[in-house]
């Protein structure tokens, strides 16, 4: 009987996938192929030679103004050579740099200009624009698309990387003349450009596959019935596995994570041994440097050159301790990964997808875990670890998912135990607790403070009084200890271990003038006027988020969900925490704990904005730099208890609720990829 | 029944005793740290208008490096050796450590066994004496070789602030410049790679122990005996 049923089962998801894949393809096919099956247009290459009458090209010198960023990023080098020559006891010699021109208080880099004017004679649906140019250094181009002498499009942009020598921009655009002007810091000869305009029928896989996992999605939140009544730690574990799985594919080698060349450095070099090789594409990874794509045709030529730069035999070798240090084993899934695609001689993008893939994994086990001993919180652990920032971290090469999920784990644990004031406290969760804020926190150190609500816990949870005062104190020490590492890390090898052990020189050498000492110092010398600063920047924060321009939502770099997409998620936990499924029986954590969870967030969310005034603030600043929203999401579980009541009923039942939660927290999630992921990068 | 009765009695053994594994493994790896080499680099690259110099070795006079170790015992030195091309299999080099006036280390490294241009590691005997102001002197011991074939030590032209080589056999056109060895400072320090986790888990299996109902477990095992 048994066996029928799951036959059934398999059945009715393999129809559903066979209608998906249809779908998909004719979706991809009809609507977004059109223009190449209506147009049924030859790809057209211009020699730029001059001898081809139909373009002419002109050269000239021209000052090209540098950004913002660009201007921060100089100084902040010479910033760090300063200080590099201050600790080696050297004079620092400021380098010059003969294309930078300073004008009206303005930077510009001296530029060469090309001109190239292209008439079609007829008129040509332009879908890729494809220029091709070997630079040293990176170059870039804007085109004006005109037809019948009108310009109808003048918004085309597209860089050139100098390690692909090409730049590929979607125009999309019916037109009979073009004007591109290239921008660039050396001088080209017109012979070794090639441009091409094309308009194939060229299905696209992410879009398809896209497309399958959307109507995939549908489809379980649909029939799975039973699942979203009493297992909804599979439905999650399935739509955070298709969500992870699309950022992974769509986001490829681009590295658009929070410091993901740091984070890949470390989880590269955990996968080997005490000798590590470091391939060139390893090393641009490391440092930042891969080329970034932002179609499929450019992906193709930055994978061609990652591959081409992956060869172990001629890698660079170096060493490690065969210790690891504690704080670096939160990269073991993602070294996992590395590790395996080394061993299977994949490519170099697919050992960067498997490295992240291993972070996905584990982040959906533990999180899984966390959904199952939730109890009658299923639905609001399920949220945030659906939440669009946590799903992204999971999907990236950085420690944040081993964070997040191990500090859900250990809360869910601690509220569980909250909620039962009578149950006593076994050894087996008191030690999931403690070993899940031991791992959680081991590259993020400061959040064991969330752990000493143990503290509170009333003394019919311990066997006696005793026992019960040595078990806090333990946890004291325990989370005393883990802040105490922060300020005297034990010792490790390296010939940095003087630099990185002197206070004086620690300190974010991505800002200017940071010092942690400098700061300390600054702090406890005025220490009302940093109190009022530290609650103004929690004020405008929390303010910018819920009332100001500040969205909360965002995949890294990519960018950010609308603002709507915040107040939607916010009601939906609202209404999970204040009314119960119907005919669900709960009940809340009291007064007590209320005010303990409260004290506890505002405590932890100071001591997180302190660290950061510390490390990665010019001493003295009137500002607190580098928090982000993604640094208090550990904190929303606790904040969301706080809302729990037993009073209010749903109508709805519980399959429905988790329905509703798991088909927004989905649909945003899509949202974001579709317009950040896919139309940015894959299209 | 039975069975609950022997997870509770393993709880109350095996958690103590987790702890006072950890404990002993806390105490340790403080008595026993991991010591390791560490590497200073001093000088090993030339500014961009800077070229390397060959500071030629010889029998007789000896090339002198001065330094200071900043209060650290030095382990020994790392220096690059150029031979030229040539196999060298009878050259030795020969360098001692002087500690102030005192000899502390007289060593000898085969210079067959390195590649033809290598840093390589001399380590010093009595490191522990090796502290403060250290004169290391360089000199051939080479039986049946050419002496156009002699090796020599890399230098160049940076200033390095607390040293100076003393370099008398110099090549063309560098007889009054002032050159620097190129060099790495070999230290060593003590890491301590499980202390970390043994701190911690002493205490988080400490709190663990304390959950379990120790007089409970008496009380039971009384009554089993009653039944």
């Amino acid at each position: 009987m048994q066996n029928k049923s799951r036959l059934q089962h398999f059945l009715r998801y393999m129809i559903v996938l066979l209608v998906a894949v249809t779908l998909a393809f004719l979706v991809e096919c009809v609507i977004f192929q059109f223009p190449a099956l209506r147009y049924k247009q030859e790809p057209i290459a211009f020699a730029l030679d001059g001898v081809d009458e139909m373009v002419e090209i002109v050269a000239e010198d021209e000052l090209a103004q540098l950004t913002e960023d660009e201007i921060r990023s100089i100084e902040v080098e010479r910033d760090n050579q300063k200080l590099l020559a201050e600790y080696n006891g050297e004079e620092y010699v400021e380098p010059v740099d003969e294309t930078l021109v300073e004008k009206n208080g303005t930077m510009y880099r001296k530029v060469k200009k090309t001109t190239i004017k292209v008439d079609l004679v007829n008129p040509y649906y332009i879908h890729k624009m494809d220029f091709r140019v070997p630079v040293t250094e990176s170059a870039g181009y804007s085109a004006v698309v005109y037809r019948d002498g009108k310009v109808i499009n003048d918004n085309i942009y597209c860089t050139i990387e100098a390690k692909i020598g090409a730049g590929v921009a979607n125009v999309s655009e019916y037109a009979d003349y073009m004007e591109i002007s290239l921008l660039s810091q050396e001088e080209l000869a017109p012979e070794d450009m090639k441009l091409t305009i094309s308009n194939a029928f060229k299905p696209n896989a992410m879009r398809i596959g896209f497309i399958i996992l959307f109507l995939l999605m549908a489809a379980i939140l649909v029939l799975e019935k039973d699942a979203l009544r009493e297992k909804q730690e599979w439905i999650f574990a399935v739509i955070c596995l298709m969500l992870g799985s699309l950022l992974i594919c769509g986001i490829g080698t681009n590295q658009v994570s929070y410091d993901e060349y740091v984070h890949a450095k470390t989880a590269y070099k955990l996968s080997f041994g005490t000798t590590i090789e470091f391939t060139e594409s390893a090393l641009q990874m490391s440092g930042n440097l891969l080329p970034y794509f932002n179609n499929p045709e450019e992906r193709a030529l930055v994978e061609a050159y990652e591959n081409r730069n992956n060869d172990f035999s001629w890698a660079d070798i170096g060493s490690q301790s065969r210790f690891v240090r504690s704080e670096t084993r939160v990269y073991y899934p993602m070294a996992a990964g590395f590790w395996l695609g080394r061993t299977l001689r994949l490519g170099f993008a697919e050992t960067v997808a498997l490295a992240k893939l291993g972070n996905l994994l584990f982040y959906i086990l533990i999180v899984f875990f966390a959904i199952r001993m939730a109890g009658k919180n299923k639905n609001i652990v399920a949220l945030i670890g659906l939440l669009p920032n946590s799903v992204f971290l999971a999907a990236s090469l950085t420690y944040d998912a081993v964070v997040n999920s191990f500090l859900l784990l250990g809360m869910v644990l601690i509220i569980n135990e909250i909620l039962e004031p009578e149950r006593k406290l076994t050894w087996q969760n008191l030690l999931m607790i403690l070993l899940s804020f031991a791992v959680g926190c081991q590259s993020k150190p400061i959040y064991i403070v969330m752990a000493l609500l143990i503290l509170f816990y009333g003394k019919d949870k311990f066997p006696n009084r005793w026992q019960g005062w040595i078990c806090k104190a333990a946890i004291l020490i325990v989370a005393g200890l883990m802040i105490y590492n922060i300020f005297f890390p034990t010792p490790s090898a390296g010939s940095d271990y003087y630099l990185v052990n002197n206070f004086d020189y620690a300190g974010d050498k991505r800002n200017l003038g940071t010092s942690v000492t400098g700061q300390i110092q600054y702090v406890l010398s005025n220490p009302v006027t940093y109190a009022l600063l530290l609650l103004r920047s929690m004020a405008e924060m929390t303010g910018g988020y819920l009332f100001g321009g500040t969205n909360f939502f965002q995949y890294g770099y990519l960018g950010t969900a609308p603002k709507i997409a915040t107040y939607l998620v916010i009601v939906l936990a609202l209404w999970l925490m204040l009314a119960a499924a119907k005919g669900e029986k709960r009940r809340g954590i009291g007064l007590k704990y209320i005010l303990l969870m409260l004290i506890m967030i505002l405590g932890t969310s100071a001591i997180v904005w302190t660290s950061m005034y510390a490390s990665y603030t010019t001493v003295g600043a009137d500002e607190i730099r580098g928090v982000q929203g993604r640094y208090f999401i550990p904190m929303f579980l606790p904040f969301a208890v706080c809302f729990l009541n037993s009073r209010w009923e749903s109508r709805l039942q519980q399959h429905n609720r988790s329905r509703i939660m798991f088909g927004i927290m989905a649909a945003i999630n899509m949202f974001m990829i579709y317009g950040l992921v896919i139309i940015k990068m894959n299209v | 029944m039975k069975k609950i009765k022997i997870k509770k009695w393993k709880a109350n053994i095996i958690l103590p005793m987790l702890t006072l594994f950890f404990l002993a493994g806390f105490i340790g790896s403080y008595i026993f740290p991991n010591t390791v080499l560490d590497t200073f680099v001093i000088n090993m690259a030339e500014e961009e208008d800077d070229t390397e110099v060959l500071l030629p070795l010889s029998l007789q006079t000896p090339i002198e490096y001065k330094m200071n170790t900043k209060g650290l015992p030095m382990q020994g030195i790392q220096v690059g050796i150029n031979k030229r091309g040539h196999a060298l299999t009878k050259t030795n080099l020969i360098y001692t450590v002087y500690a102030g006036e005192e000899c502390i280390s007289h060593n000898v490294y085969e210079v067959a066994t390195g590649d033809d241009l290598q840093y390589v590691y001399l380590p010093f005997e009595n490191h522990e004496k090796c502290i403060g102001d250290v004169r290391i002197t360089f000199v051939l011991d080479a039986a049946e070789e050419d002496p156009d074939a002699y090796p020599a030590l890399m230098a160049n032209h940076a200033e390095i602030e607390g040293t100076s080589t003393i370099a008398p056999v110099r090549p063309e056109g560098e007889e009054d410049t002032e050159v620097s060895l190129k060099c790495n400072y070999i230290y060593t320090h003590d890491t301590y790679p499980f202390l970390y986790d043994c701190r911690l888990l002493t205490f988080v299996f400490l709190a663990a122990s304390m959950v379990v109902n120790y007089q409970g477990r008496k009380k039971k095992e009384e009554t089993g005996h009653a039944e």
